[in-house]
């Protein structure tokens, strides 16, 4: 089993008293179940066993069996994330993730493609992103990065952050004085269904979720709501669109064809809210 | 009662609302204030973080009464299962009859209702921690009925409610004389204190019953007072002669500030108990611009230990303070209490908008620089003047 928590122990942190609060709202649940996951049928993995690309195995019900041949025939995908807003069941949050209530760009949507034949090595360029806490925020909320990428976590604020998860095969928490950073090292995909969830436990309103690929074919779209995949091998994709922060999760069935651009825009609605209200 | 029969706007179409109809704006969020227009936009606070549920969302504040999934919660000691058909609250102590309660036996008592603000102590100390408050309507039986019939002896100077929620303490930790000892949660207050008349063991919240996370089956509420005095999951009332001094009354939620005496700042420590005179600023709404300039508004919440609250003025940017308008309805003595403010045009650019509360006796909610709150040095007890910054484009 390719669990190495001896190489990352967990840095363990005491807390000074009037932290040790029970805050309800903090990562909430700390379970799979208020998870988004992904609108398809399958059955959970078991998580413990899995260091492959969790997205393509979840997949492969869905898409395997009309996957495409061995052709390195690609294409492209491309559109835009919108949600329409219901009056009776009004998203009090959204005014952080839509600018325009008419029109309905959905920023900061997860937005990823699945299929076994992700599950082959596909080229991609390390990264090493940045998470600020700023204003008592992780900024950006909301991060996808390609399995090994390394993501820098930094504190602009003038008090004591912390930045801790309890998923994943590496927990950590840690603590991180202004301007100070602390570097992690995401070794497994958990794709769109398994998130590393961060947050801070000083400030238990602080959150943030990290999607962790196998492949290069991911995206967390900006205000104008758009995403775009380029050199996509063709063929059948589920195509996963996760918005954490409204608890919102809808799937469907996108084909690539080669030498094609293809056209996608979706539109959620709270009809797609995991469960309960965001 | 319905409480979901009418929303806040049809109340003020109607014109018919009242502190007893106050419940009715428990529900509907249409995530306006009363003044508020549908043409108003929102403008963003500038530096803040986001708005989370399990907290309340100061700019879409349209309840007086707080939502559920708005309502905080602070725990110290861990909780385990209660069961509401075995829970039984015990008076004991310093009492002529003590007495043991089911919470059937509770409920058959006669019931009342309380509204009450309920604000954590450390709420307002830095932007990461400034919605820790809700408004509610408490059910439940009177505190003081109950004591008058167990016959508190004469020598009872103090009252401890303590909770079912357990923890082992260390005291002097680190020293030689370290001890470590597991108690229970506990608050206490004097005698005289809880013979006001309005302190309420309560098993609902706005008409439905107590949410575990904050309390259930039974709560201590204290009008007027600070969060970690209601004491939920409460187990257990006991008269005593002597200071109890459990870690939450005689070390933490202690406030330490500096007093002037004289040439001299003493600093003085005491539990953290009434609540402190308060006010923010919930929102800043806009109109389109107009000749360059934009219309704006704003509103806000003001609340204190039931003390009444004279007035609120407002102040954007260096200019005066200027008084707002507080909403006559709803209102009740232990709740917050709406205001509103015309800003008038303002400039295009970055503006700051900071409000005040005065009560009835002249005192003025302390700014950052004042004394109370700069000489303060611990967390609790946070009511200065919260400055919030917009930034208003053409």
């Amino acid at each position: 089993m390719l669990i190495h928590k001896k190489l990352y122990p967990i840095q363990r942190v005491r807390q000074p008293w009037y932290f040790t609060l029970i805050l309800w709202w903090i990562l909430p649940g700390c379970s799979q179940e208020n998870q988004p996951q992904p609108a398809t049928k399958d059955s959970q993995p078991n998580q413990t066993a899995v260091t492959n690309d969790q997205t393509a195995k979840d997949g492969a019900a869905a898409a395997d069996e009309t996957t495409a041949g061995e052709t390195l025939e690609t294409g492209s995908l491309e559109g835009v994330i919108y949600y329409d807003s219901d009056p009776a069941r009004q998203w009090r949050y959204s005014r952080y993730y839509i600018q325009s209530r008419s029109t309905g760009e959905l920023a900061e949507a997860v937005v990823a493609l699945r299929n076994t034949r992700l599950l082959q090595q596909q080229p991609y360029e390390a990264s090493e992103p940045v998470i600020d806490q700023r204003d008592y925020r992780f900024i950006p909320e909301t991060l996808a990065i390609h399995v090994g990428d390394r993501v820098k976590f930094t504190n602009a604020d003038t008090v004591l952050h912390n930045v801790m998860t309890r998923d994943g095969i590496d927990p950590f928490s840690v603590n991180i004085g202004t301007d100070g950073s602390y570097m992690h090292l995401f070794r497994r995909a958990g794709g769109i269904s398994r998130p590393i969830r961060i947050g801070c436990i000083f400030h238990g309103a602080m959150r943030s979720w990290i999607y962790v690929f196998a492949h290069p074919y991911f995206h967390v779209t900006q205000r104008d709501g758009s995403f775009s995949f380029q050199d996509v091998p063709a063929g059948e994709y589920n195509f996963d669109i996760v918005h954490p922060a409204g608890n919102l999760s809808t799937n469907q069935v996108v084909t690539i064809r080669p030498g094609e651009t293809t056209k996608l825009d979706v539109r959620l609605s709270p009809d797609d809210l995991r469960k309960g209200t965001p | 009662m319905s409480f979901h029969s009418k929303t806040r706007r049809e109340f003020l179409r109607d014109g018919t609302i009242s502190a007893g109809a106050a419940v009715a704006w428990l529900s509907n969020p249409d995530l306006l204030f009363p003044d508020q227009t549908d043409q108003e936009e929102l403008v963003p606070f500038l530096n803040m973080p986001r708005a989370r549920p399990g907290m309340l969302d100061w700019e879409t504040l349209d309840s007086w009464l707080t939502p559920q999934e708005q309502v905080f919660t602070v725990s110290h000691y861990p909780v385990p299962p209660i069961d509401e058909r075995t829970h039984e609250i015990e008076i004991a102590g310093l009492v002529k009859n003590p007495r043991t309660l089911t919470m059937e036996e509770l409920k058959a008592q006669p019931h009342d209702d309380q509204f009450m603000t309920l604000e954590c102590s450390g709420n307002g100390h830095n932007k990461g921690f400034m919605a820790a408050i809700y408004n509610s309507r408490w059910t439940g039986t009177r505190l003081w009925p109950l004591l008058e019939e167990c016959e508190i002896l004469p020598e009872a100077t103090e009252i401890v409610f303590f909770g079912i929620d357990r923890k082992v303490e260390t005291l002097r930790r680190g020293s030689r004389l370290e001890l470590k000892v597991e108690v229970p949660f506990g608050r206490s207050m004097s005698v005289a204190d809880a013979r006001k008349k309005n302190l309420l063991l309560a098993w609902n919240r706005n008409g439905e019953p107590i949410a575990r996370r904050n309390g259930a089956p039974l709560r201590l509420i204290v009008p007027g007072w600070y969060g970690v005095t209601n004491v939920k999951w409460l187990k257990r009332i006991e008269l005593r002669d002597r200071r109890y001094m459990g870690r939450y009354m005689g070390r933490d939620y202690v406030t330490v500030r500096g007093e002037r005496q004289g040439n001299e700042v003493v600093f003085v420590e005491s539990s953290v108990t009434r609540m402190n005179l308060k006010s923010i600023v919930a929102r800043v709404t806009r109109l389109p611009s107009q000749n360059g300039m934009i219309p704006t508004k704003a509103y806000g919440a003001t609340w204190s230990d039931g003390t009444e609250v004279d007035a609120v003025e407002v102040k954007v940017d260096n200019g005066p303070w200027v008084k707002a308008r507080l909403d006559e309805e709803p209102r009740a003595q232990f709740s917050w209490r709406f205001f509103s403010i015309d800003l008038g045009l303002l400039a295009p650019g970055p503006h700051v908008v900071i409000s005040r509360a005065i009560d009835v006796n002249g005192k003025i909610q302390p700014s950052a620089s004042d004394d109370e709150i700069a000489l303060k040095r611990t967390y609790w007890e946070a009511n200065q003047q919260w400055p919030r910054e917009i930034d208003l484009e053409t």
